[in-house]
């Protein structure tokens, strides 16, 4: 014994020598895991004198484990004799123990783990081999004799002389324990342990709930006045365990009266309210729950009660919430109750209204949302009757008309909200977001909740809504008009508008702007003819509710109220936010456009006093620029350029990168100020704009980032600014800077389907000149720094807006920035080159087939470079992992982004044809049965069909590998001819013959015949292992979409075989031939001379498939057509994963 | 001030294996963020400092193994702990799911002490516990927070909350940033405003549904 004492005390020792500590853990694991351990551990825990709590809750564990391996039921070879004892010996030292003062002075964690080792003994013996647990323990507490009489009769004869209030506390205990172990719902449990538990209430609810109620009933009559303690407690197990036993176990006359009693007293009316919530909730059939309600008289009662503090406020709220959700339960549940009770239970919610309308005007939010739910519901209701066409009475559009001034009165912000002041940095060190005190928390989640009710009656009733909200709202902005706005007065002053107000109207605007958008669509620009207003008009006039009209003289009533002159930090975000939310107004409006451009010019709007707001309306206006046309923002260009050039000085804040990585995922201020560029751009992209103008605004723009960062390059050696972090990363965010001003202007439209360099032009040569200059700079800076990722990252992104903007002007650049980046990016700039790489072969398709073919086999080399280093030694963590999927995908993605851009050939291009089938193994191999990755798994399985197309179908050519649904090839086919007459080289034969290779070359005709071999070797056979691993369930949905993949695949391997077709590549006959017809409309032919069904069938017998099952697959996927055979696919794995033998 | 008189509170930190209790908990003792995941053993603690308006306070953090084998003494541990974190992982949904096992073992030894529930490496995209089904902390009166030990999300939201639960001083504010390095990575701020929102969606997600046929 003293040397397990000596070993939990070092093991639990923080000061401890850390081998001490583990011999110690060690030790004490063994006697726990010793087959007489538990026995040494119960005299441990007994002894006297008293060990210590730490080696005693120890001894605790020990027996428990003990218990755990007796099994569920206890039963397990000797365990039985081994829990009898514990139980006497546990039982003897409660009865002896506890009854004195040793309670007091025993710590309350080792009282709670012997009422949890106890229950533990119980959930293994009861009712088995321990028939009286309950009984024996209220014994314990005086309440009860031996004998076990239970009503109500002998509670009453208990006296408090009787009871122990020490035992009681313990008996607390227990059943607290009990509750968690066998009832509670939030805790996890085996399906085994649920079915003993269902036994287990089950036995107590027949033999024993009745003498814990009893037990409950004697310490309310007795100790509620003496120990509020222990009646907390009681009151609390109450609760817990209505929902499981009788009711009428507690809901009696003579329990009730002592409940509402305690409503009364300060220390327990909220635990006695708490009870009643448990009770009014409990699940019952909907007669007998409103027999309980009318026999709790709960409306009543609630009425009768003084509700003085927000504590209690907030429990007889959620009572009244739980009443009136249960009501309605009842008064809906037309199909189990008669008509008359239907009645009294609407009667009774009736009278509960008022009390709700009292909670929902209460000045706290926790008061107010106790009552939520029920509100909820009855909007609910209400909603279902008017869908049903069902008026409402006159009771519940008076509550309605009194609930909607209620709930919008409770939108505004209260007078001691914190804002922050102005000077609090927009972006923190730590977390870069905005001041998130629980103040807003609370504020946003009641506004949203309030906002939902408020929405929901503007469905109920919609003209009630419209002349609430509307008179609201215009009534503030009237004020704005008259008065003005104020800054710092929420409420207050002489006639002139509040900040409160003035928020308030603002988002009612934008909440009638909403509500109408979710609605019926917002259509600023419905033809207006003349005065007799059409179709939208009409409506509104027949409804009297929110039309588009009102919201057109809303907004103009907000924008000419000037509410946006308040530097207040709540107005200028949500003014702002409306005008881009409901940029529709401006295209009807264009005369608004000018008041709300200054605003965002002003100092409430780019210049905004506040270093929170100040970053969010540059977003705000980046945005309500991008959705207006050129000839619009033109006028306003130089203005624009001027008012916020201040605010776009670069710079670095080398704060925000991290010790090890060289890139941030945001680069604080900055990041909002490339929306600011990005707007610059778009101002100077109208062909509006007279060209000098726009020269001069874009270099008053570009000089100072081009000169930035030609003098840091200037300055010092290559080799010393990749020392520098400071200097890369301002050289970062002026080539980052640049790329965003480019991306203000609009892409050019690439025809991909000629060689030749003329792109319909749609910038002026001068802003091509620029441009071309920009990017020769960045290429230069990308080729002297490559080595450091924030330059890559720059570079990436700028020349990737320079390609979109410039098309075939800026791809010889392509080729520097992609060897440059291949060469040197890390695995975490894979992904976002890939993507890049999968962009620009769909924009340039043949245009790009030379370089794509280049940086074919380096790409793949580096991506494989990481997924082996990965196989190899596994993800070391959570965030590698997620690297690995990333990659994963990007990396097929971009493979069938050259499908689909019919860059098929690239892969037959000399430098790459050899390595053509260790490209495709591992994604059959291994991407497409990583069932783990279904998305991968789709995208392998989609690459490998367009492959399949590409080079055993239609080597030549003739159809596009970007579409392949049935219907489509239909329509090619129908097509075929004429596109050959217009002897136009089709995009593959274009890309094709730009690398200078032939489909009717030996090297192709090899590398088709390998691909051949190798398809019939791996891919067939990932075709069908992949659906019947353990992992893929067809129920899932994306998995479904991997079999609809694999399906497409079959289908197209099915065509590869037939003769025709597979010998297509002969010249001979590919003279004679057309396009030939992809036929998902079905396949037919002869199947036996198809050497692909030899194949399928073959590796369908090796699956264990008879041979009759694998001619029956095969004919199906001959004759269905797509959808169909898919069909039959899901429906063939789903009878065979079972036959099927495969792990 | 003398290092005696800095009041010093044991906090225990549970949670299943992987959450990354280990790497929040060197992210303040060094402001490195580990990468490589190794097992706790038994426990480790570790003091960790803060200083407040209101002077300095150590929390003298338990930080425990969550995995099964590694577990030791387990329940031993909470012993005279004052406060707790449980954290789970928000990628992985089964260390949400036994969130409430280790509030049960918890609660039976340390009672009534403040407790902080946190999801951890919410800067990680595919998340898997959306913030919508986080509703344990709101049964049990438990305060919540999403964070992220390798970006500092959140970094002193729990030790803030805590500190003010058990000092009484609701005005209590750290005053000096704890001693951390930079992060990692930086967390989206537009992330973590589409969380807060999703937060705040949760309780208002159930209202009205369209076709509600239980009517």
């Amino acid at each position: 014994m003293e040397q397990i004492e000596e070993a939990v005390r070092c093991a639990l020792d923080p000061g401890s020598a850390p081998d001490i500590k583990s011999q110690a853990t060690q030790y004490c694991e063994q006697v726990k895991g010793s087959s007489d351990g538990w026995r040494v551990c119960l005299d441990l825990f007994t002894a006297a004198p008293e060990r210590g709590p730490e080696v005693r809750l120890f001894a605790l564990q020990a027996i428990e484990a003990m218990i755990a391996d007796a099994g569920i039921r206890g039963d397990v070879g000797d365990a039985p004799a081994k829990l009898e004892i514990v139980r006497k010996i546990l039982l003897e030292f409660v009865s002896t123990q506890y009854s004195g003062d040793r309670y007091r002075t025993e710590p309350g964690f080792i009282k709670n783990t012997l009422a949890h080792t106890i229950t533990m003994l119980a959930l293994a013996s009861y009712p088995t081999q321990w028939p009286t647990f309950l009984q024996d323990m209220v014994t314990l507490t005086g309440i009860l004799d031996g004998k076990g009489s239970s009503d109500e009769q002998s509670a009453r004869s208990v006296t408090i002389n009787d009871i122990n209030p020490a035992l009681v506390d313990f008996f607390n205990r227990v059943l607290g324990s009990l509750d968690d172990e066998l009832v509670s719902r939030i805790v996890p449990r085996s399906a085994e342990e649920t079915a003993r538990n269902t036994e287990i209430k089950d036995a107590m609810r027949v033999a024993d709930v009745n003498i814990i109620a009893h037990a409950w009933y004697a310490v309310l009559l007795h100790l509620s006045d003496s120990r509020p303690d222990l009646t907390e407690g009681v009151l609390r197990l109450m609760g817990a365990y209505v929902s499981w036993i009788d009711i009428n176990l507690v809901v009696n006359q003579s329990f009730m009266r002592i409940l509402f009693g305690l409503l009364r007293i300060p220390a327990l009316r909220c635990a006695a309210c708490r009870c009643l919530v448990d009770i009014v909730g409990k699940g019952m059939r909907s007669m007998e729950k409103l027999s309980l309600l009318q026999f709790l008289g709960i409306v009543d009662a609630m009425k009768q009660l003084e509700i003085s503090d927000t504590e209690f406020a907030n429990e007889v709220g959620k009572l009244a919430n739980v009443t009136g959700i249960e009501l309605k339960a009842v008064w809906m549940d037309k199909g189990a109750i008669t008509s008359d009770a239907a009645a009294a239970a609407e009667t009774m919610l009736e009278q509960l209204l008022p009390l709700l309308l009292s909670f929902l005007s209460h000045k706290s939010p926790e008061v107010i949302s106790s009552v939520f739910p029920v509100v909820n519901d009855l909007l609910a209701v209400y909603k279902k009757m008017q869908r049903d066409s069902v008026a409402l009475n006159a009771n519940q559009q008076e509550f309605l008309t009194k609930l909607l001034p209620v709930l919008v009165d409770k939108l505004q912000y209260s007078d001691d909200y914190t804002w922050p002041s102005p000077t609090d940095a927009a972006f923190g060190d730590n977390d870069g977001s905005l001041d998130e005190d629980d103040d807003e928390a609370m504020f946003n989640e009641l506004r949203h909740n309030l906002r939902v009710f408020i929405d929901a009656i503007g469905q109920i009733a919609p003209e009630l809504y419209n002349s609430v909200i509307l008179a609201t709202a215009k009534g503030i902005f009237e004020q704005c008009n008259q008065h003005g706005v104020s800054f710092d007065q929420g409420n207050k002053g002489h006639g002139q508008l509040g900040w409160i107000r003035a928020e308030l109207g603002i988002y009612l605007t934008q909440a009638y702007g909403e509500l109408l958008s979710s609605s019926r669509g917002l259509r600023f620009g419905a033809p207006k003819h003349g005065q007799s207003g059409t179709g939208n008009q009409v409506n509104d006039a027949i409804s009297g509710g929110p039309s588009v009209e009102s919201l057109k003289n809303l907004l103009s009533m907000m924008i000419q109220s000037n509410v946006v002159s308040s530097t207040h930090p709540s107005i200028a975000p949500i003014y702002f936010e409306n005008v881009v939310r409901f940029g529709g107004y401006f295209e009807v409006q264009r005369e608004a456009v000018a008041p709300v451009l200054t605003a965002f010019l002003g100092n409430t709007g780019v210049h905004h006093p506040y270093n929170t707001v100040r970053p969010r309306i540059w977003y705000f206006l980046h945005r309500f620029v991008k959705q207006l046309p050129g000839s619009v923002l033109a006028p306003f260009s130089s203005d624009f350029i001027s008012a916020v050039a201040g605010m776009l000085k670069v710079n670095a804040d080398a704060a925000v990168l991290g010790g090890t990585s060289g890139v941030a995922s945001s680069y604080g201020l900055f990041d909002s100020q490339l929306f600011l560029f990005e707007a610059c751009g778009m101002m100077l992209a109208p062909m509006e704009l007279d060209d000098s103008t726009r020269m001069a605004l874009l270099q008053h723009l570009l000089g100072p980032l081009f000169s930035g960062a030609q003098r840091l390059m200037n300055s010092k050696s290559a080799e010393q600014i990749l020392q520098d972090t400071q200097g890369l990363l301002q050289i970062h965010h002026y080539l980052t800077a640049i790329g965003s001003v480019v991306k203000g202007f609009p892409d050019v439209r690439v025809d991909s389907k000629t060689t030749s360099a003329s792109a319909p032009q749609q910038l002026s040569p001068s802003t091509v000149q620029v441009f071309l200059k920009a990017a020769d700079m960045c290429v230069t800076i990308l080729g002297a720094l490559r080595a450091n990722q924030l330059i890559r990252e720059a570079s990436r992104f700028t020349l990737s807006r320079m390609l979109g903007v410039l098309g075939a002007e800026a791809l010889p650049y392509l080729s520097q920035l992609a060897n440059s980046l291949v060469s040197s990016c890390a695995v975490e700039e894979l992904v976002d080159l890939l993507g890049l790489l999968g962009q620009v072969v769909f924009k340039f398709k043949p245009r790009v087939a030379p370089t794509a073919s280049e940086l074919l086999l380096p790409v793949i080399s580096k991506v494989y470079g990481f997924l082996d280093q990965v196989a190899q030694n596994g993800a070391t963590g959570t965030d590698e992992a997620v690297l690995l999927q990333e990659l994963q995908k990007a990396y097929l993605s971009w493979i069938v982004a050259i499908f689909n851009s019919d860059l098929d050939c690239i892969f037959l291009a000399p430098q790459n044809v050899r390595h053509l089938i260790t490209i495709f193994r591992p994604i059959a191999a291994q991407l497409a049965t990583d069932s783990s990755n279904p998305q991968c798994q789709r995208l392998a399985f989609s690459a490998l069909t367009k492959a399949i197309q590409a080079w055993l179908v239609d080597p030549q050519g003739w159809h596009t590998l970007a579409t392949l649904s049935s219907a489509t090839v239909a329509a090619i086919n129908n097509k075929a001819a004429s596109l050959n007459e217009s002897r136009r080289p089709l995009l593959r034969q274009a890309a094709t013959a730009a690398l200078g290779l032939s489909p009717d070359s030996e090297s192709s005709k090899d590398a088709y015949s390998q691909f051949r071999d190798f398809v019939m070797s791996t891919v067939l056979s990932a075709c069908f292992e992949t659906p019947t691993r353990s992992g893929f369930s067809l129920a899932d949905a994306q998995m479904l979409l991997v079999v609809s993949e694999i399906s497409s695949l079959l289908q197209m391997m099915l065509l590869a075989g037939m003769p025709e077709i597979v010998f297509g590549t002969d010249q001979s006959i590919t003279m004679q031939m057309r396009a030939p017809q992809l036929p998902f409309p079905p396949i037919g032919g002869d199947l036996n001379e198809n050497p692909c069904v030899f194949y399928m069938s073959k590796v369908l017998r090796d699956l264990g498939c008879s041979e009759h099952v694998a001619f029956d697959f095969v004919q199906a996927l001959a004759s269905l057509d797509q959808k169909q055979f898919k069909k039959y696919f899901v429906a063939f794995l789903s009878r065979s994963s079972s036959e099927l033998s495969l792990e | 001030m003398a290092e005696a008189n800095i009041p010093k509170f044991k906090l225990v930190l549970v949670g299943d294996g992987g959450t990354g209790k280990t790497t929040f908990v060197k992210r303040h003792l060094s402001g490195e963020f580990e990468k490589k995941y190794i097992a706790t053993i038994g426990v480790e603690v570790h003091p960790l400092l803060f200083t407040t308006n209101k002077g300095k306070i150590v929390f003298n953090t338990w930080d425990t193994a969550g995995q099964e084998k590694f577990g030791g003494l387990r329940d031993g541990y909470y012993i005279q702990g004052q406060c707790a974190i449980i954290m789970f992982d928000v990628t992985s949904r089964i260390t949400y799911k036994n969130v409430p096992n280790w509030h049960r073992d918890l609660v039976r030894v340390c009672e009534n002490v403040p407790i902080v529930l946190c999801g951890n490496k919410v800067d990680i995209k595919e998340r898997k516990v959306k913030a919508k089904t986080i509703t344990f902390h709101r049964k049990k009166n438990l305060q919540y927070y999403d964070i992220s030990a390798k970006s500092n999300y959140n970094f002193e939201k729990p030790f803030l909350w805590l500190a003010r639960k058990l000092t009484g001083e609701p005005d209590l504010e750290f005053v000096e940033a704890p001693a951390l390095r930079p992060p990692e990575i930086n967390f989206d701020e537009n992330m973590a405003m589409e969380y807060d929102r999703r937060m705040k969606e949760e309780v208002e997600d159930k209202p009205l549904p369209e076709d509600d046929d239980d009517l």
